[in-house]
């Protein structure tokens, strides 16, 4: 027999009185709770970073928690580097006052034009994690908005073509039902208007990059994508933008865009939600 | 099988007394072999496989007697008809059943859980590779044509009102697309946190055993002495007689702070073991869980006891005492015979109607709800007046002496006190009086963000005393707490996370700005009832300080007064 569920709806219906209320209360003052952290939200706009206060559905203290990266950071990786400008203040600087951190320089021939909207401290490895692991997926519109914010702040000056994302093997995504970075990247699309093509494809099943380390990782990743064959056409001599959720040591972002390249993109850059920074 | 792959489902009807039934089927096989025992000869299947929501939504489309073509429409199922002959050979699979009843009947009895988390506990106990997508089918399959467990869908099939079965919630389920089922399904947001209940994931109910306390451990109940007052056994018997009288459902015990209720509950509890039941305590407050497992432990030895809460390690233990917070309720499914509910008036199951119904889902049919509080809701308070619901009073602390009456006074402005080189005239008043008595004091507040800015203005205005914040995110909490009871720290700032379920003997309490909309009638007296809980300190000092009166702090006052003068009352009437 199949389990039939009864719900109580006398336990819904209040009486009469405060049921007038609070619809003329939802009316008049509708309540929001927080997308990240469920709470009622009370106030939004009071937030020192002037940038998070157009972010809707999310309460003042979770925006307090946003860090971005600030000023003194990698030009190629966005890592954020005011601990060592201290120790070494001028050798930093080459390439016409560019800063470099210490793994750029190492690869110096990968490339890389990463930016990403917040750094990934402990408030949002713990909501990514809902996000991605857990399934909650409408947190994607927070994190869309914030992405908007950062996509405006470095990328709205440069000739970006198209958007892509970074592909989850099909297994992966029938155990998660979703493709965050896709997510992601299509909400982006819709507000800023640039078109989105799904270029990738990953035909190398890897294990979960959070538990690797960083050789591993670049060893693992390596001709782990493919572009698909029915967007070759599409992508020559485009600049590009790849989308992903969390940049750790840009060996993901980096075999993606040495791929793309090779099949005939001009520029890629990508931005990503959170840069991870210890 | 993992998470992998997604379970399909097909629908089929078979022919049984000149009547059409029908039947989901994860796996045909188990039911082509099934019926063919029953003398059935022939099925007929009447979809292609589909997620289970989809299934679900058509077999209850098909059972209201609309005929197959509108419920092809509604449901958007292709039109299929397959007729296959039954086979025998059934006991390969019963006998595969049977093994898996053994080691897994009794971590899954009465719950309702989702077929990933049964595959997650599958997986941590056995090897991987033995489940088998195959194997869990058709284990599925054959205790769902025994009847021994029933299917649904994690949440209904977006045609029909959206609806989570597993907590009942409406309006926080999603439709999205989704690339498990490949159609779009929903999801359901409010109980994200245990798992992901979707339309196209399985929800399964195993269907406890008739037996409540089968299973446990034979050697006989032990009853340990507890003393209780003349007052706390004249509830003790009203419960016990609430217990064995059939007619009747729900009983209140409304009881003052200090008044011993969980000792009170526990004639109760030994009675209903001895019938066999089968008894969850349930809490909105992790906290009360924790004090009161150890409690629990030493007063009914061996019996099983399970305490459940967010990160507990006893998750699918079973027992005859189940100690939960109300959001593990979440998972029972007409389970217990007995509930109590602790602290029924506390956040977050006041005014909150999935976790309500949660409770009331753990509860069989037939089984009896006992609510506790010191603080009943107005709601409750007329349903008490109307005779709605029996109850059952206890004015009296159980050392018999009243509760001590807060002070209420009026204070300058927060912001001006903040500023000022000296202490507040009643604050130092307070402050003295704690030294003077080597006791230590509660100090609540309103919000964590007054908590910093008083901790430092404290630590000017007396630099002696020792003084310590704690909210509930803090992650010192455990410790700081601890700390206090051991001394350590004399002045504890606190939000109202330390209004309930804490006894510290010799404490007294102050409450900073006392107007806040935050501290309600319920909440003050609450704070009032942390002071004098022990027999060898039953008296001490509240003092709520506030910029304005409310009618809040008034009427908790009245309260307080109007319970110590019943007392005084019942105190007389039991001499006589």
């Amino acid at each position: 027999m199949i389990l039939q569920i009864h719900y109580e709806y006398g336990m819904i219906i209040m009486d009469f009185t405060s049921l007038m209320k609070s619809y003329i209360d939802r009316l008049i003052f509708p309540e929001q709770n927080c997308l990240l952290c469920e709470k009622v939200i009370y106030r939004t706009n009071m937030v020192k970073k002037k940038q998070y206060r157009r972010i809707t559905n999310i309460c003042q203290g979770c925006k307090e928690q946003l860090e971005p990266s600030v000023a003194p950071y990698c030009y190629y990786c966005h890592k954020p580097m005011y601990q060592s400008m201290q120790l070494q203040e001028s050798s930093q600087l080459e390439d016409g006052g560019k800063l470099i951190c210490e793994d750029c320089k190492e690869h110096i021939d990968s490339e890389i034009y990463n930016r990403s909207a917040v750094l990934y401290n402990d408030f949002m490895k713990e909501k990514i994690a809902l996000y991605k692991y857990r399934g909650k997926e409408s947190l994607s519109n927070v994190f869309s908005q914030m992405l908007v914010i950062a996509y405006e702040e470095y990328f709205q000056k440069m000739d970006i073509n198209m958007l892509t994302f970074v592909p989850l093997h099909s297994i992966r995504l029938k155990e998660r039902g979703f493709n965050q970075s896709e997510q992601l990247a299509r909400k982006l699309s819709y507000y800023i208007g640039i078109p989105i093509n799904d270029t990738l494809e990953r035909v190398k099943y890897t294990e979960k990059q959070s538990k690797q380390n960083k050789k591993e990782r670049l060893q693992h990743i390596r001709d782990s994508f493919e572009v698909k064959e029915s967007s070759l056409p599409s992508i020559s001599n485009k600049n590009m933008l790849i989308i992903d959720d969390i940049y750790t040591t840009g060996a993901t972002i980096n075999e993606c865009s040495r791929i793309l390249k090779k099949a005939g993109a001009n520029k890629v850059y990508s931005l990503t939600l959170a840069r991870a920074f210890h | 099988m993992g998470n992998d792959e997604e379970m399909k489902f097909q629908v089929y009807g078979i022919e049984i007394n000149k009547k059409i039934k029908w039947m989901l089927s994860a796996n045909v096989k188990v039911d082509l072999a099934f019926w063919y025992e029953k003398n059935v000869e022939q099925i007929i299947i009447v979809s292609p496989s589909a997620s289970v929501g989809h299934a679900v939504a058509y077999i209850q489309c098909l059972e209201k007697k609309r005929t197959m073509d509108a419920c092809q429409k509604q449901v958007a199922i292709p039109p299929t008809y397959t007729v296959r002959k039954t086979i025998a050979d059934f006991s390969s699979y019963y006998l595969l059943y049977e093994e898996w009843k053994k080691s897994f009947f009794r971590p899954f009895q009465g719950k309702l859980l989702l077929l990933d988390e049964i595959l997650n506990y599958m997986e941590q106990q056995h090897d991987r590779r033995i489940l088998s997508k195959e194997m869990v089918s058709s284990i599925i399959q054959t205790g769902y044509l025994l009847q021994e467990i029933q299917i649904t869908s994690g949440v209904t099939y977006p045609q029909d009102s959206l609806v989570c079965h597993r907590c009942g919630s409406t309006d926080r389920v999603v439709i999205q697309d989704c690339s498990i089922c490949g159609e779009s399904c929903a999801t359901c947001e409010a109980c994200i946190e245990m798992g992901r209940s979707k339309t196209c994931t399985p929800l399964l109910h195993v269907i406890p055993n008739q037996q409540s306390t089968q299973g446990i451990s034979n050697s006989p109940l032990i009853r340990t002495s507890y003393h209780l007052t003349p007052f706390q056994q004249d509830i003790a018997q009203a419960a016990k007689r609430f217990i064995t009288d059939k007619n009747k459902q729900k009983l209140l015990i409304w009881a003052v702070t200090g008044a011993g209720k969980t000792e009170m509950i526990f004639p109760t509890i030994f009675h209903s073991l001895e019938l066999g039941y089968r008894i969850l305590l349930a809490s909105p407050r992790k906290d009360v869980i924790k004090e009161l497992t150890p409690r629990f432990k030493k007063a009914f030895i061996n019996v099983p006891i399970v305490s459940l809460y967010g990160g507990s390690e006893e998750k699918w233990e079973t027992g005859a005492i189940y100690l939960a917070t109300t959001h593990q309720v979440m998972r029972f499914y007409h389970f217990f015979d007995l509930v109590i509910i602790d602290e029924m008036d506390a956040y977050p199951y006041h005014n909150n109607r999935l976790l309500q119904h949660a409770v009331n889902r753990a509860l069989k049919d037939d089984g009896k709800m006992i609510y506790m509080t010191a603080t009943p809701s107005k709601e409750w308070m007329h349903r008490v007046k109307r005779r709605e619901i029996d109850s059952a009073v206890l004015p009296i602390r159980y050392h018999g002496n009243p509760i001590p009456v807060p002070r209420i006074k009026i204070m300058p402005k927060k912001a001006k006190l903040l500023n000022q080189a000296t202490p507040f005239f009643f604050i130092d008043q307070f402050a003295s009086k704690v030294r003077n008595k080597e006791s230590q004091a509660f100090i609540f507040v309103s919000s964590i963000k007054e908590i910093f800015p008083w901790v430092k203005q404290w630590g000017k205005w007396f630099s002696g005393d020792s003084v310590e914040g704690i909210y509930a995110n803090d992650p010192n909490r455990d410790r700081k707490i601890e700390r206090f009871r051991n001394k350590e720290i004399q002045f504890l700032m606190t939000t109202t996370i330390m209004e309930r379920g804490v006894t510290i003997e010799n404490v007294h309490v102050l409450v900073l700005g006392a107007d806040a909309r935050i501290f309600d009638e319920a909440t003050l007296v609450q704070i009032t009832g942390r002071v004098g809980r022990t027999v060898e300190f039953p008296h001490g000092s509240v003092c709520f300080l506030a910029e304005r009166l409310t009618k809040d702090m008034v009427k908790a006052k009245k309260h307080i007064v109007r319970m110590n003068r019943l007392a005084e009352k019942y105190k007389k009437e039991k001499k006589q």
